[in-house]
């Protein structure tokens, strides 16, 4: 093998059998600056582009297009990601992470070993490889992307996505819903057709559903709602305990690892079986089904609220497409046929139709004649208000309330004000925090950003003392621009609240990107074959007696010739070294998602 | 320009589809992305035009339909908010306006029950003041005093009374405040005593679904006719769903009380949800309790709610709300109240379908933040 060449993404990096085969200049048929179109998942992430008219997803050099959103840290200290690292993360589960987007926002800091990672940092390790996938695609930089996150995500979940990308080194062109994605990637397809849609979309963590009109080429999204900490996963972890319990006695957490990891086979089995044994472990749709009952019930009155929020019924609705790998489970079939009672479609990728709908959105962005026609409007689902006080009686007077501007699922870009005054006529100063969510108080929603204004005073003969107007605007990249407007003087105050809190500084940036800079690339680490060994390490967990010594030998040797940096030898021990592995994981290769 | 001439249609056309079309064009000559400003304009007389045309379909020909300049939901819901705001002030002039002043947004179920007309409002006025009237004990127990000033009071006394209150162990006369304010919600219901009667009703639920459901009529029937919700609440299926799984209580409470807490709606009316936390707790159901404080995550911190100075907060003119002292001291005696029910409920188990063990018990290991079912170890 040839000396890696860390520099530049376009070259290649990979000799024969991973070759440069995939290393298609895509770049000349979309024109320059290519902006790509991401979902970043839960469970899975992939990068797509529109190629020809028509949306496709970008494959790694293992072939894959589904990331594996893991991030976890070899013995040497490198950073794995995608495939490898969820190997990893079976055999040593506390050397890494997955399912951080659930943490999206919060402060939360995990700790491997003597190592630290946000959540943003892990999501911008995944993006960071997303980037890669496609620049060997494109044989180019890729800068731009339309990244989607859930409907429900609030701002500052948002935020910390942005945060994200600007750490992998990408500019976000757009935010795009994940339903809306999904709805986009629809409406592309049919694009004459006059319809009413629900886009049902369970993923590994986090439930959405939207509503939406698809007419003239025009896709009206009426309302979304959802659960950011309700998906696959939960229905896993629910069957995992079930299961525990059942068992009895205790397991380590790499033994828990690895039985999450049966179990989830297996659950995906139940797609297309009643039942599943696998590995001793044998569940059925019933299991399923009873041990992620209060999972189930969560679901129904998310869907009403957002029928009841888009004004529409459940009989009026044409569709209700499948989004995420977790709508494949025959409980969701049940619910939406017999209990919601609406027509199910399953004719989009649920595994990557949001990505797809993400390159649409950021191929309209580029201004491509492809998706000229198509308009998209959305909604913002969470109410966006301001901190009041309220008088009650003579003299009690109580901070902490909740003023809704901008309800919930109205259509953006918005822009809506409401009248305030000062408590007292002494009063010449109030402060406007800016909060979004749905709750009565303040201080169970999300704090966005605060300014002063001044001047309010009571003088005599003034006809609106100490009222002031308080504007909020909204736009589609969910900028938040607030106006004040103080009635009497007619003096305006404005403030565009960017910066929420989670959003890093350059300097942050910087820290966080040299954090997740690899060490020197050498053949032992390039994505292959850190794969191949996270995946051998795996097995040799699993196999034992002369089978583990078998794959010991292989394996030793796989190691020493990428140590020696020696192409020919490198290459022998790899084919040496599969023959053994490929057969014992072809059970586990049948239930990834299949292209389509 | 009024909404039609935004959309370049027919002075008073009201056809969905023409003007969904007239839409269209307009949408394409100001995208979303592109043209912001124009967008909104576009929107705003759009979303005024369709609900235009649902009324005039919906209703007859001849109702008017108000716009003004600035049309859209924006100038229709300070309209209507203005209305509120004038009779908020008439209230607030009102000697009997107390701390239970209630509205709520968002379940419009759960609607400010407030009359709007001046004769019913006589009715209210004439009700019986609660201060000469409420039962008074010669005893020097703090407890009837907190009555007193649940109706009556201000925030910062009453929340220290009722902290005191919950220290106290007078389980008798807590029974006492219970079914004392038990009878002023049967006799006139004062302003916010809907509510009250309405808690009781979620408190006595999983007990005596019977003694729930009626008073839950007596909140009904203080409303305005016109007002009066659809019993048929929405959502009470999937409360229902939840519960049947949850709740080892026999059909009908856990029905009365799936109704009840549907009728507040999960998120418009936290309040309920924390009765229903509440009753969890007595139920013993730790899983419910799990669920349900997803839905009021803070009830720790409401109980030890603790009177905060306002600062520099503006003040709502637009709108005639709760006082949230009423709704913490709600909180407040809820609890106070859980205490004195299941007192009662332990003089005559068999008829509430509770065990033996004394539910005063738990709820003594809760309110130390113990779970109420495991055993007391030893030390
Ligand atoms: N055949 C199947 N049966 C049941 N569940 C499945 C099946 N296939 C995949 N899943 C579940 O789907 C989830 C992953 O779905 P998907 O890749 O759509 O999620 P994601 O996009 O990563 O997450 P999110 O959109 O919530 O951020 C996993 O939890 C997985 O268990
Ligand atoms: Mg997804």
């Amino acid at each position: 093998m040839a000396h890696p060449t860390p520099a530049g993404p376009c070259e290649d990096w990979y000799d024969e059998p991973w070759g440069a085969a995939t290393a298609q200049a895509d770049a000349k048929d979309a024109g320059s600056a290519m902006i790509v179109g991401i979902d970043l998942g839960t469970t899975n992430s992939l990068v797509s582009i529109l190629r020809d008219g028509g949306p496709v997803a970008l494959a790694n050099e293992l072939g894959e297009e589904l990331t594996p959103s893991a991030v976890a840290f070899a013995e040497d200290g490198l950073l794995l990601v995608g495939r490898p690292a969820r190997d990893r993360l079976v055999h040593d589960p506390k050397s890494g992470c997955a399912f951080f987007k659930r943490d999206m926002g919060t402060e939360r800091r995990y700790v491997f070993g003597k190592r630290k990672l946000t959540p943003v940092e892990c999501s911008a390790a995944i993006l960071r490889e997303l980037k890669r996938i496609a620049e060997i695609h494109l044989g180019e930089t890729v800068r731009q992307a339309v990244i989607s996150v859930p409907a429900y995500f609030h701002d500052t979940q948002r935020q910390a996505t942005v945060s994200a990308a600007n750490i992998a080194g990408l500019e976000v062109a757009r935010v795009i819903n994940e339903p809306t994605a999904a709805a986009l990637a629809y409406g592309h397809r049919h694009p004459d057709q006059e319809t009413q849609l629900m886009v049902f979309d369970l993923g590994g963590g986090t439930f959405d559903v939207t509503v939406l009109n698809v007419f003239e080429n025009v896709i009206e999204v009426l309302a979304s709602a959802g659960d950011s900490a309700l998906g696959g996963e939960d229905y896993t972890d629910e069957l995992l305990k079930v299961i525990l319990e059942k068992r009895g006695g205790s397991l380590d957490a790499s033994g828990k690892a690895r039985l999450r990891q049966t179990i989830e086979l297996a659950k995906r089995g139940l797609a297309e079986h009643e039942s599943v044994e696998r590995d001793g472990v044998s569940i059925s749709r019933a299991d399923l089904a009873s041990a992620g009952r209060h999972l189930t019930a969560r679901l129904r009155p998310i869907v009403m609220r957002c029928l009841r929020d888009a004004k529409t019924d459940v009989s009026e609705l044409v569709d209700c497409l499948l989004v995420g790998g977790a709508t494949r489970m025959s409980l969701v079939d049940t619910l939406l046929r017999e209990t919601i009672v609406v027509p199910i479609n399953r004719s989009v990728d649920p595994d990557r139709v949001v990505a797809y709908g993400a390159a649409i959105q950021a191929a309209a962005i580029s201004k491509n004649e492809a998706v000229r026609d198509l308009i998209l409007t959305d909604v913002c689902p969470h109410t966006l208000g301001t901190e009041i006080s309220k008088q009650f009686g003579k003299d009690s007077i109580q901070d902490g309330f909740f003023e809704p501007i901008i309800d919930r699922n109205v259509t953006v870009p918005v822009s809506r004000a409401v009248t305030l005054s000062t408590m007292h006529a002494r009063q010449d100063k109030v402060t406007i925090n800016v909060f979004q969510g749905e709750s009565r108080f303040v201080k169970e929603n999300t704090f966005l950003g605060a300014f002063e204004i001044k001047g309010l005073r009571h003088r005599p003969s003034q006809k609106h003392p100490g009222e002031f107007e308080v504007r909020y605007s909204y736009d589609m990249n969910g900028i938040l621009e607030v106006e004040v407007n103080v009635l009497e003087s007619g003096k305006k105050y404005k403030k565009v609240i960017e910066s929420r809190p989670g959003e890093l500084t350059p300097a942050e940036v910087e820290a966080a990107v040299r954090r997740l800079q690899p060490l020197k690339i050498l053949p032992r680490d390039l994505l292959p074959n850190r794969a191949r060994i996270e995946r051998a390490n795996r097995l040799f967990a699993e196999l034992a007696g002369t089978q583990r010594q078998e794959l010991t030998h292989r394996l030793d040797a796989f190691e020493a010739a990428l140590e020696s940096q020696d192409g020919e030898r490198i290459r022998i021990a790899t084919s040496i070294l599969d023959e053994f592995v490929e057969p014992l994981f072809d059970a586990e290769a049948e239930s990834r998602p299949e292209t389509k | 320009m009024t909404p039609w001439e935004v959309l370049g249609l027919e002075d008073g056309e009201s056809d969905r589809a023409v003007i969904r079309s007239a839409y269209v064009v307009k949408l394409r000559a100001h995208r979303p992305d592109e043209d912001p400003e124009g967008f909104r304009r576009v929107r705003d007389a759009y979303e005024f035009l369709k609900s235009y045309a649902d009324h005039r379909r919906d209703e007859d020909e001849d109702s008017e339909y108000e716009y003004d300049d600035e049309y859209g939901d924006g100038a229709r819901d300070a309209a209507s908010k203005h209305e509120h705001d004038v009779e908020f002030h008439e209230l607030l002039e009102r000697d009997d306006l107390t701390a239970s002043e209630h509205a709520s947004h968002g379940d419009p179920s759960f609607r400010d029950t407030r009359p709007r007309e001046p004769e019913v409002d006589k009715n209210l006025a004439a009700a019986p003041a609660p201060r000469d009237e409420l039962p008074l004990p010669e005893s020097e127990s703090p407890i009837p005093n907190a009555i007193h000033q649940y109706f009556t009071g201000s925030n910062e006394e009453l929340s220290a009374l009722v902290w005191k209150l919950t220290e106290a162990d007078d389980t008798e006369a807590l029974a006492e405040i219970a079914s004392g304010l038990e009878r002023r919600a049967h006799e006139g219901l004062p302003r916010g005593g809907e509510f009250l009667a309405l808690e009781l009703a979620t408190i006595w639920a999983p007990i005596d679904f019977e003694r729930a459901l009626a008073l839950s009529e007596v909140v009904y029937n203080s409303m305005p006719p016109d007002e009066r919700p659809d019993w048929k609440f929405a959502g009470i299926d999937e409360v229902k769903a939840v519960l049947d799984e949850r709740l080892y209580l026999d059909e009908n409470a856990r029905h009365g009380m799936a109704r009840i807490i549907a009728r507040g709606g999960w998120e418009g009316e936290p309040t309920l949800t924390v009765s229903a936390l509440l009753k969890a707790k007595v139920a013993r159901d730790g899983a419910l309790h799990e669920w349900l404080k997803r839905h009021a995550p803070d009830l720790e911190d409401y109980i030890r709610f603790k009177s905060k100075k306002s600062r520099h907060k503006p003040i709502d003119t637009a709108e005639g709300s709760i006082g949230c002292g009423g709704w913490f001291v709600r909180i407040w005696l809820i609890w106070v109240l859980m205490r004195a029910c299941t007192a009662m409920g332990n003089e005559s188990n068999e008829n509430y379908g509770v065990d033996d063990n004394s539910h005063y018990e738990r709820l003594e290991k809760l309110r130390r933040g113990l779970d109420p079912t495991e055993p007391e170890r030893p030390k």
